[in-house]
């Protein structure tokens, strides 16, 4: 969906050269800080579900093993449909995402680049170099079917 | 620890000779303490190894809310070398090894 240019592959690279350690480690007179990937993709996760017209994150496979996992509490909705790479001191971000019909793609995209870029500088302190989002879905007001009552009381 | 009456019970207690904390233990007990009181930081969990020198290097794990990490990195290890000095423990403090390694938010209230 996302046309990658010649620069941004280049600079993907060498994003994912300074990766390897499942965080983007930074060293300073006393010590390294590292950031565990899961970090960044929970924020990336966040900041696209601030953005109105984002219905949900993540394929249909994705959601739906989220939803199991997360059922038996060993996953998290946060960082569905994210992936992230994350160097020493950048990282690219791929998304996938279902956006509510009515809503102009383009612009949902847009805001959702923008914010994903704005919270990930703030908060983890790495530049971002790309943000490719996948709309792979439409969700439709009352397409979802309400939840089922308790069967028992 | 002495051996003593518990004034409650009225019965002696038993006396094992626990050795005092290593400089080991106390800076790991000191820098989890540290950490956690730090706001932004949800829980923390560290681990003191030797490293050449005579010191010891410690490496901590930080579960943080969402607010700027790097600055509150550099904000927990800043506190925990100040801690330390004030504990005596500023010669043995080595290096100081941080890892975010999840985060909480209030949509869940967990990481």
């Amino acid at each position: 969906m996302t046309q990658e240019t010649s620069e941004a592959q280049q600079t993907r690279t060498s994003t994912r050269s300074g990766s390897g350690t499942g965080g983007s480690p930074l060293q300073s007179e006393r010590g390294t800080t590292t950031i565990a990937d899961t970090v960044v993709e929970k924020v990336a996760g966040i900041a696209a579900r601030e953005v109105p017209g984002v219905h949900s994150l993540g394929g249909g496979a994705s959601r739906a093993f989220g939803a199991v996992t997360q059922r038996v509490g060993i996953g998290d909705e946060r960082s569905q449909g994210v992936s992230v790479e994350v160097g020493e001191r950048e990282a690219a971000v791929d998304l996938t995402l279902v956006v509510e019909y009515g809503e102009s793609i383009p612009q949902v995209c847009e805001q959702v680049r923008n914010n994903i870029i704005k919270r990930i500088e703030g908060i983890v302190g790495l530049s971002v170099t790309e943000v490719n989002v996948t709309v792979n879905d439409l969700y439709f007001t009352g397409e979802e079917a309400p939840p089922e009552p308790p069967r028992v009381s | 620890m002495n051996a003593g009456v518990t004034p409650e019970l009225g019965a002696e207690v038993a006396v094992t000779n626990i050795p005092p904390s290593s400089p080991r233990r106390r800076l790991e007990e000191l820098a989890a303490e540290v950490a956690a009181a730090i706001p932004g930081v949800g829980s923390a969990a560290a681990a003191a190894v030797a490293v050449p020198g005579g010191r010891f290097g410690v490496a901590l794990r930080l579960v943080c809310e969402l607010v700027p990490l790097r600055p509150l990195a550099e904000e927990v290890r800043s506190r925990i070398v100040t801690a330390a000095s004030s504990a005596g423990l500023g010669e043995e403090l080595g290096p100081l090894d941080i890892a975010i390694e999840d985060l909480i938010t209030a949509a869940r209230g967990q990481a």
